[in-house]
């Protein structure tokens, strides 16, 4: 190197450093503010390149993307006294980054913070549901119930009037509760102006309450319970109330098999029965009948000479019946009239 | 042109033995420097000869950062860049120039691939699979504990989205990088609808008829949470693979279910008893009519026939009757006698012949 060139380039590299600190980039995920000393300048909310005065202004960049912040996972007591294991999540977003700057400093401090207030808005929201609102489909409604009363931050009335000037007057929310109510409610815009005016009933308490975002410059987009589980310790009883369950429902379905065994059983041997009874009582009277037509076929012709049936039916039967038995006969009888005369008789 | 040649050289193209094609210069690095000495003239201006070769060397540099940001998109995937942290387009498939760092940035990511999300288990290579009950165990609506083991279908929809709104710390045992929100966000949505949509059924439903229900239900709600929260994901489907009763109680339920074979079981030998027992039944009542019928007609028939023939005697014997009833008589003796043991006794005392026993 000669010595001409050197501050040159000397030069040229302090040129180059001044420049890069005058500089600065805004990601497409983060915003920015800019302090000078300390004190706010500017904020960056779009992304690109940036510039500043250099070595003076001091840039702090945070996450404009959704974050999230875990409720660790606690055991509340519901309306129905029932001990549920509630494990919830919360998403939020920086807003205002200044404001964000100015009350929570970071991000660590903001999951925290964030996570207090949804902690204890679930609590007080929990405590008045019964566990059957938080596993069913009323899930839904008590956590767009939470979402809506985290995102608003209550103030003191004192600090309402130190607001006002700052405020919409949209950004003011009042609830209030009488002496007879168990909860607050939100007030219509007649009774809002009342209270701005101080002219509302006294009786009442009101709570004041402004928008997260124009405190912290945070809003809660949404607040989930993950998981409305038993608590652990229950666990087992439920397990034990499922098994009697079950075994209710297999006790029954043997006590069914059983009642159906018996009645198909017992419904075929009667129809068994029933057929063989009528079968044997038409049996019964188709012989009857049938000895009735013989009698009266039989009566046509034995009318005709009563005595000659008998003759020939004797006969009949003699000759069926009478072999093989012994018989003492008369020798005087009618048979044996040739046996020891030949004459013809006389007459 | 002459210009170029005098300063680079002239390259001579050979084929060496080895196949390919080669290219060599026929001036040496060392000629190559004198000649841009010598032929671009401000560098000759320069008062010194190796500034000439920093300011080459930057130019160099230049070159090569530039050439740094060219970059190809394959047709799977998609690249979204930024100019000083600002999102400026995505890019499709082909080769693109984007200024490189620090500059430029750029994301190149492959988007039309289906991925998944296995909730409640955990797959570990082939056909293994490691449950993850912390994960799988659930409440229904009716203060059950059921087991689902579920897989979630999802694709990149909207990269810009997916890159740059959601902070998720990630997941690394899926190669899920931190900032992507199929990460944490996409388990907590999942779990959050499998939940909220079984919470609100009964145990036995789950278990049987409504798992199709389910499925739809979730991934609607799913996508309504994912849309919520801008993931740029679009969620295609939800399988849920096992659905059973805790282990701790699937004793019991498998017992319910042996019960109700038994039940069938003993209905079904109830049914064949009375499938079997009811035509015997009949067969053996047609058995009896017809063997009374039998009688009837054989009954009537002979009755009708002796009549007939006792008739047709009588017109006989009322031509002679006396002869005729003599004839018969001694006819049927003929008959009868042979088969009779005979006494015939002449006045005589018959006593001593009948082998009676006094009573």
């Amino acid at each position: 190197m000669n010595k001409k060139t050197t501050p040159l380039i000397i030069l040229l590299i302090i040129i180059i450093f001044i420049a890069l600190q005058s500089v600065f980039t805004v990601d497409e995920k983060e915003v920015a503010i800019v302090t000078t000393f300390g004190e706010y300048k500017a904020s960056y909310i779009t992304p690109g390149l940036k510039t500043k005065v250099p070595f003076v202004d001091t840039v702090t960049k945070f996450d404009k993307r959704l974050q999230r912040v875990d409720v660790p996972p606690e055991t509340i007591l519901t309306s129905d006294k029932k001990r549920i294991r509630v494990d919830a999540y919360a998403r939020y977003k920086i807003i205002n980054p200044l404001l964000f700057f100015k009350t929570l400093t970071d991000e660590t401090t903001a999951d925290s913070r964030i996570g207090s207030i949804v902690s204890s808005r679930l609590r007080e929201e929990i405590a008045q549901d019964t566990q059957d609102d938080l596993i069913s489909e009323r899930r839904e409604g008590v956590m767009s119930y939470v979402t809506t009363t985290s995102n608003l931050f209550e103030i003191s009335y004192d600090e309402v009037y130190e607001l006002e000037n700052n405020l919409q007057y949209k950004d003011l929310y009042f609830y209030v509760k009488s002496p007879t109510d168990s909860s607050f409610s939100p007030v219509d815009i007649d009774q809002k102006t009342l209270i701005i005016s101080n002219a509302f009933d006294p009786t009442y308490e009101i709570k004041y309450f402004v928008p997260l975002q124009n405190i912290w410059g945070v809003e809660i987009i949404d607040i989930r319970i993950k998981r409305a589980d038993f608590p652990d310790e229950v666990e087992s009883s439920i397990f034990e109330r499922m098994m009697a369950e079950r075994f209710e429902k297999s006790s029954a379905y043997r006590a069914e098999g059983e009642q159906k065994d018996k009645e198909i059983r017992a419904n075929v041997n009667k129809e068994v029965e029933i057929t063989l009874e009528t079968a044997n009582g038409y049996a019964a009277f188709t012989r009857g009948e049938g000895e009735a037509l013989a009698i009266e076929a039989l009566a046509v012709a034995l009318k005709s000479d009563p005595e000659f049936y008998g003759f020939v039916r004797s006969l009949e039967a003699y000759e069926n019946s009478l072999a093989g038995s012994t018989i003492i006969l008369d020798p005087t009888s009618e048979l044996f009239r040739y046996l020891e005369s030949y004459s013809a008789p006389p007459k | 042109m002459e210009f170029l040649k005098k300063t680079f050289g002239v390259a001579k193209q050979y084929r060496p033995p080895s196949g390919g094609k080669r290219e060599e210069y026929d001036i040496s690095f060392q000629e190559f420097i004198d000649n841009v000495k010598k032929n671009i003239p401000f560098i000759n201006k320069l008062p010194n000869g190796n500034k000439a070769i920093i300011l080459i060397g930057l130019i160099v540099l230049v070159v090569i950062w530039a050439a740094s940001g060219i970059y190809t998109v394959g047709p799977d995937q998609q690249a979204a860049v930024r100019m000083f942290g600002k999102f400026d387009s995505i890019q499709t498939n082909g080769l693109h120039w984007w200024w490189p760092g620090p500059i430029g940035q750029k994301d190149i990511v492959v988007v039309t691939a289906t991925r998944q999300l296995e909730l409640g288990f955990r797959s570990e290579g082939e056909e293994i699979t490691k449950p993850v009950p912390y994960e799988s165990l659930m409440i229904t609506g009716d203060e059950n504990i059921v087991d689902i083991q579920a897989v979630i279908q999802y694709k990149i929809s909207d990269l810009k989205k997916y890159l740059f709104s959601v902070d998720d710390p990630g997941e690394a045992d899926r190669n899920i990088e931190p900032g992507n929100p199929d990460g944490v966000t996409l388990r907590d949505i999942t779990e959050t609808a499998l939940r909220q949509v079984v919470g609100k059924r009964k145990i036995d439903d789950v278990l049987t008829t409504q798992k199709g229900e389910v499925q739809d239900e979730v991934l609607l709600l799913m996508k309504k949470l994912s849309a919520q929260y801008n993931t740029g994901l679009e969620l295609i489907a939800v399988r849920l693979q096992n659905v059973n009763p805790p282990s701790q109680v699937q004793d019991a339920f498998d017992d319910v279910t042996r019960a109700r074979e038994e039940r069938d079981r003993i209905i079904n030998l109830a049914d064949a008893y009375k499938a079997s027992e009811l035509p015997r039944a009949i067969g053996e009542a047609a058995k009896i009519t017809e063997a009374a019928n039998a009688f009837k007609q054989g009954r009537i028939a002979r009755a009708e026939g002796e009549s007939q023939g006792f008739i047709k005697l009588l017109e006989a014997y009322e031509k002679s009757p006396d002869v005729t009833r003599q004839r018969l008589y001694l006819e049927m003796v003929e008959r009868v006698f042979p088969e009779f043991n005979k006494y015939i006794i002449n006045e005589g005392n018959i006593l001593p012949l009948l082998d009676i026993e006094p009573n």
